[in-house]
């Protein structure tokens, strides 16, 4: 498996941090076209992958790669199981591997560009690659200072990845039941009953299959409306990170989360995952 | 399938099952459940059917052996150094990922229960600070008639759960580190295990005048290291970090950074240099100059403390 992960200067999240050197990060505009991409290719799965870092755009970043100026970074972290790791490599390529035993959940990788050293340049923008603003500036850097910082990721999302199937032969012939998970960073265990479970493993691309997901989605999240309505940052339920990226993932799409008044179960769960009805067979309906 | 398989190795309580329970026995305040529960306290053998019987069951796994030590209603509250670091040893092998779940420490607490060693289910119910027994508390809120009754109810009923495994429903997944007795003695002492054992610390004494100094201050230290996006994750920076404070406290005794609401202060501060530079690259011995000069420049800025 291979994959791109990737910010522009000009990306639109306001850059989280206020320093007082230009760093390559969304939403901050020191490099005015400045692109920060790695390329992610798998090694094995659950347990490490390789990892490319390039830079465009950013003239002083890429001086300070030729001249060996600038580590290469990428920290694993798993706040769950206070595990934080920090990868460094003095070249673009590097592996990133972890052991499962040291994570509570899947870790959260951040790749990022740091000073080798402490540095002390004078801006030139026309050598630089940096907004006009910066010009003749003295810039003042420690060792690991970051440069460049691109998203986080991590190798599962959605809130389908949440869900953890299981047989469970109590249940009656198509029925299934949800309950939350508080381990693993939050996830769904989805009891199912025999025939349910056979469907599933083979067809819930299926048009029936498809539509069972969605009624079990609109289940997990009328659990979170339930029991995890109270929004209290670290006290709450913004402290599973699995279910800060889904609000996020709400967010990003317009649709309120379980904390909101407004919060519907079946409408955001069929917004995501819209039900599908029979294709309508030759000569009908013509 | 989906197998999010983290942590399954050791026995533990159905993690689904569990969070269920949970959940429900925490949904309102005072209610039948509650108090059925808290009779259930009163007898061990009664407490350990009551999961059984609200199906919450032993998922089964490897077991861990006993603590090896002697524990009483007051040392299961609050153990002593030497327990903890007797816990911490007796289950070396843990890993993270097992010593992260509240499913896993609420089997653990129930086999010691099981075993006699925890002698009385109800001692999970005693209060950190108050001389009042467990079976003391939950007596006094089912005897309770004003209006007060469902809060003292409920107040047991977390108070069971968070000694017993953590309950992070109601606290956040720092629940684990700080609450259950078993878990939290196992991560506080790792950690000063881990720094005890590198080149140039402070002494043990001095590490453990730092993380156990109190319940609160504790919980300062677990809240960076736990929380989202933080930066205070990587050993050597935690290690560096509360080696300088250790160094702090021996040759300031008085600093107001002992009080645990000036350390919630540095440690935003500290996590506003770290968002900016990844002091994990840094060797050791360079993050501790680092988080030395960190505190020393904040303790000059520091009024004394009031508490």
């Amino acid at each position: 498996m291979a994959m791109t992960v990737s910010i522009r200067s000009t990306d639109g999240a306001a850059a989280g941090r206020v320093v007082s050197w230009p760093v390559l990060e969304a939403g901050n505009g020191s490099f005015v076209d400045g692109v920060y991409s790695v390329d992610l290719e798998l090694i094995e799965a659950g347990r490490s992958f390789s990892l490319v870092h390039r830079v465009e755009n950013a003239a002083l970043i890429e001086r300070w790669i030729l001249s060996g100026d600038v580590k290469f970074v990428c920290t694993v972290a798993a706040p769950v199981s206070a595990y934080r790791k920090v990868h460094v490599s003095d070249v673009a390529e590097q592996v990133i591997s972890w052991k499962p035993d040291d994570l509570g959940s899947h870790p959260l990788f951040t790749p990022m560009i740091v000073t080798a050293a402490d540095v002390q340049h004078i801006v030139d923008v026309a050598k630089d690659g940096l907004d006009p603003l910066w010009h003749g500036k003295i810039l003042r850097l420690w060792k690991g200072s970051k440069v460049a910082v691109c998203s986080t990721f991590a190798f599962q999302s959605g809130l389908l990845g949440l869900l953890d199937f299981c047989l469970d032969d109590d249940l009656k012939p198509g029925r299934f039941k949800v309950e939350p998970n508080q381990e693993a960073g939050f996830t769904f265990k989805v009891h199912l009953s025999r025939d349910l479970f056979e469907h599933l493993r083979h067809g819930r691309q299926e048009l029936a299959g498809r539509n069972i997901m969605t009624h079990v989605v609109s289940t997990a999240l009328a659990r979170l409306w339930l029991d995890y309505q109270k929004d209290d940052d670290d006290e709450g339920w913004k402290s599973y990170r699995n279910l800060v990226a889904l609000a996020e993932l709400l967010d990003s799409k317009q649709l309120a989360h379980w904390s909101d008044d407004d919060f519907d179960p079946a409408f955001v769960a069929t917004e995501l995952y819209p039900h599908h009805l029979p294709a309508a067979e030759d000569g009908e309906g013509g | 399938m989906t197998d999010h398989g983290y942590g399954r190795g050791y026995a533990e309580r159905d993690p689904a099952a569990y969070t269920r329970f949970q959940n429900h026995l925490i949904r309102v305040k005072g209610s039948p459940i509650q108090v059925d529960f808290l009779e259930a306290a009163k007898s061990n053998g009664t407490f350990l059917d009551f999961f059984e019987q609200h199906d919450v069951p032993c998922i089964t796994g490897r077991s861990v052996s006993a603590f090896g030590g002697v524990l009483t209603e007051q040392s299961f509250k609050e153990p002593t150094e030497d327990q903890e670091r007797m816990a911490y040893e007796n289950w070396i092998d843990l890993t993270p990922r097992t010593a992260c779940r509240v499913s896993f420490w609420a089997e653990v607490t129930l086999r010691h229960i099981e075993r006699g060693q925890i002698e009385e289910a109800y001692w999970l119910a005693a209060n950190g600070g108050k001389t009042e027994s467990g079976e003391e508390r939950i007596d006094r809120a089912l005897a309770e008639r004003s209006e007060k009754r469902l809060k003292l109810l409920d107040d047991c009923v977390r108070q069971i759960f968070r000694r017993m495994s953590g309950l992070p429903a109601a606290r956040g997944n720092r629940s684990v580190f700080v609450n259950p007795t078993f878990g939290r003695a196992w991560w506080r002492e790792r950690m000063v295990s881990r720094i005890s054992s590198r080149q140039g610390v402070e002494d043990r004494p001095g590490l453990l005048s730092v993380v156990r100094r109190n319940q609160e201050y504790w919980e300062e230290l677990v809240k960076m290291i736990v929380s989202r996006g933080s930066v205070f994750g990587s050993d050597d920076v935690q290690d560096a970090f509360v080696n300088s404070l250790a160094k702090h406290f021996r040759l300031a005794p008085t600093t107001p950074l002992k009080a645990a609401t000036r350390l919630r202060i540095a440690l935003r501060r500290f996590s506003n240099i770290a968002a900016s530079r990844e002091l994990g690259v840094l060797e050791f011995g360079e993050v501790g100059e680092v988080t030395d000069a960190f505190l020393a420049t904040l303790y000059s800025q520091m009024k004394p403390a009031v508490e």
